[in-house]
């Protein structure tokens, strides 16, 4: 059986072995701190978010109970500290720009570009349980499976936020697109 | 595109961004700071240990009270204070 690298490196790191927990963050760096990026749209502030979920994993290691998958226990985790630091943060949104609404297909290009990255920030402002589903969903490749157990809910359950998150997401953008 | 294919085109191919050296650099060197995690709080031995104290203090109380046929009501207030303790730290932990 193949031993669960998550696994081997927090008993080596709960042995006292600090170092191990490297191994960690460089399994997991790039998933959180994109997770962080979903919410954020900034990559600085992302890498900050994820930051501090390393750090709070660092200090609750023992606390992962072998039940639940690390995957799961570390997504969840990351999911609270980004939540409250997303509440004391307020990011501003910039208006969508003028200058790209030209004839030309350049100009459609660059005004749909804008109008994904524009949807990618709406995102960020739904309410926690839509927007962990919806970027959790599309992280995980779209997995149901996968990501209904990182969040801890039924399957069902997640279907039903997606829904609802990407009606929310609907309403929100044909008031700004008109 | 439509707003559906926008909003599902956004979602699906949303770029993922690269992660600086800083990051892991960073996080080591607090976690070096912090030395070692806390190790799981030994619940079990000490409230164990907390109830037989308990036990033994109410014991300790009550015998001679008894034994007194009235027992004075301020003996008890240490008592109950003791039999408090471990339930006080379960609710902490939990919290």
């Amino acid at each position: 059986m193949r031993e669960d690298p998550d696994a081997a490196d927090v008993e080596a790191v709960l042995a006292g072995n600090v170092e191990r927990f490297a191994a960690i963050v460089e399994r997991w760096q790039e998933t959180l701190v994109n997770l962080a990026y979903c919410f954020t749209r900034d990559a600085s502030l992302a890498e900050d978010l994820a930051q501090e979920a390393f750090l709070q994993c660092f200090r609750r290691l023992a606390q992962w109970r072998r039940e639940a998958p690390f995957r799961t226990w570390i997504y969840s985790l990351a999911l609270n500290v980004y939540r409250s630091q997303l509440r004391r943060w307020r990011l501003p949104l910039e208006p969508l720009s003028d200058t790209l609404a030209g004839p030309s297909s350049l100009a459609a290009e660059l005004l749909e570009a804008e109008r994904q990255e524009r949807v990618r920030r709406e995102l960020g402002r739904l309410p926690p349980v839509y927007r962990e589903a919806l970027a959790l969903f599309y992280l995980e490749e779209q997995d149901l499976a996968a990501t209904a157990s990182a969040l801890g809910v039924p399957v069902g359950t997640l279907k039903a936020r997606l829904h609802r998150g990407r009606e929310l997401l609907r309403r929100r953008l044909r008031r700004i697109f008109g | 595109m439509s707003l559906d294919e926008t909003i599902e085109s956004a979602l699906r191919d949303s770029p993922r961004i690269g992660v600086s050296s800083r990051l892991r650099r960073e996080v080591m060197e607090a976690v070096r700071l912090e030395r070692q995690p806390p190790l799981p709080f030994p619940r079990r031995r000490l409230l164990a240990a907390l109830g037989l104290a308990a036990l033994a203090a109410g014991l300790t109380v009550l015998l001679p009270a008894s034994a007194a046929a009235t027992p004075p009501p301020a003996a008890l207030l240490p008592l109950a204070a003791l039999l408090a303790i471990p339930q006080l730290l379960a609710w902490i932990e939990a919290w």
